[in-house]
């Protein structure tokens, strides 16, 4: 009974009411075993003493911080696993009825993609080559004034097309000038043109490429129009302008 | 189910800020290094916190001394090999009670500032240090305590008697060493 382990358990409480009262017995007849537990009682009572305040504010934040982490992983974890599959329909059901909406309302307005087809995809109606007088004509059917760059020593059409593309009126017409060959097109309508950017002093036409071709286009009230050539800008510009003011 | 879990961070976080003081100051007594402590509190909080639900409801700081403890164990000290962990003989570690007398008695520990007493217990080998941090300072009984480093209750009293042993004699020699008590000398 008289063991360091009992005594331990002694002072910390931990003998059944049997050994305690037999070590207490013990210790009443024993002056060496009574000085022990009480040194061994001083030392708990210095070791308990070490339980103050230690200074863990910032410990404690940063604890906190990793919990807000894990319930923020959680939430976005639990909404994307429950409405993974809503998430997913939406948004099929967007690009549908999108689509749906943009088919039925045929206001759809052609881009970039769009402007090559109307270089080369649609089947046209039908196809002529013109007169010079018939692309006089036109041109000042497109235009409201054409002047002398219409006259018809100093252009030639080569061919013209009228077709359908993206649910619009298409015609496409090769002309020639000193240049070289360049495509005018005009499409029914106001299009966006998407890809292009604005220049001219006043933004008023717009600018870009398909693949090789330069492109300028502008607005009419009935049409858009566009001039492509392999050739730069400046002298798709000049040529427009040669053609009519409208640009200027 | 979002205010359910709410309440459950709320409740969690009061427990655990009550006792924090007392978790930070075993991580710090075990690793001995304020960045490791942070580091091992944080684990033990985020291990406590996904644990929460399987909390017994009964004593929060025990349940949670033991987290830190079984982390520190089966982490931090065999990642490190640093501190000297059970080397001496645990069925050896039961003493005569007459070694005793020949150690600084009371009036070393009623003397003793907490500094001092730290400075002895870090002397003190990791198994044994961590027993005595549990019973001594953060008051767990022998129970929690064996539940929390995962040993039988004799090995517990036996760490126990031997750690305070351990303790009283780095506290000897740190007493001589700064001239508080002289060598062989037996305080009444």
């Amino acid at each position: 009974m008289r063991d360091v382990e009992t005594l331990h358990a002694y002072v910390d409480r931990e003998l059944s009411p049997e050994e305690k009262t037999a070590f207490e017995a013990l210790m009443s007849q024993d002056a060496e075993l009574r000085k022990q537990v009480a040194l061994v009682q001083a030392q708990k009572s210095a070791m308990v003493n070490l339980n103050y305040g230690m200074e863990c504010e910032d410990a404690w934040k940063k604890c906190k911080g990793r919990i807000v982490e894990i319930e923020s992983a959680r939430r976005t974890e639990s909404f994307v696993s429950r409405y993974a599959w809503a998430l997913c329909a939406s948004l099929i059901l967007m690009i549908v009825v999108g689509g749906g909406w943009q088919r039925l309302n045929g206001n759809s307005n052609p881009n970039g993609t769009a402007i090559t087809e109307m270089m080369a995809g649609f089947v046209p109606n039908r196809q002529q080559t013109s007169t010079p007088a018939e692309v006089q004509r036109w041109v000042e059917g497109v235009f409201d004034f054409a002047g002398e760059a219409t006259r018809p020593d100093r252009l030639e059409l080569l061919a013209m097309e009228k077709g359908v593309s993206g649910g619009k009126m298409v015609e496409r017409h090769w002309i020639k000038d000193g240049e070289g060959q360049i495509v005018l097109i005009a499409v029914e309508g106001r299009v966006a043109m998407t890809g292009m950017t604005p220049s001219g002093e006043d933004g008023k036409y717009m600018v870009g490429h398909v693949g090789k071709a330069n492109c300028i286009g502008w607005y009419k009230p009935n049409y858009t129009v566009f001039l492509m050539g392999e050739r730069p800008t400046e002298n798709l510009k000049a040529a427009a302008i040669r053609m009519c003011s409208l640009i200027k | 189910m979002l205010f359910g879990r709410r309440d459950k961070r709320d409740a969690f976080e009061r427990y655990a800020e009550s006792v924090f003081p007392s978790v930070f100051g075993t991580a710090l007594r075990l690793t001995r290094s304020r960045e490791e402590a942070e580091d091992l509190c944080q684990e033990a909080i985020v291990r406590a916190y996904e644990a929460f639900d399987r909390f017994d409801g009964t004593n929060f700081k025990a349940w949670l001394l033991r987290i830190v403890t079984n982390l520190y164990i089966n982490k931090y000290r065999r990642q490190q090999r640093g501190p000297h962990m059970g080397s001496l003989d645990e069925d050896g570690a039961v003493e005569p009670t007459a070694a005793e007398t020949v150690l600084p008695d009371r009036a070393l520990f009623d003397e003793a500032l907490g500094a001092e007493v730290e400075e002895a217990l870090s002397k003190v080998p990791a198994d044994f240090r961590i027993t005595v941090i549990l019973s001594d300072i953060e008051g767990l009984s022998y129970q929690e305590i064996a539940d929390a480093t995962d040993v039988p209750i004799g090995t517990v009293r036996s760490r126990l008697a031997r750690g305070r042993a351990l303790l009283r004699t780095a506290l000897a020699e740190y007493a001589i060493r700064e001239g508080i008590v002289k060598e062989g000398m037996e305080i009444e």
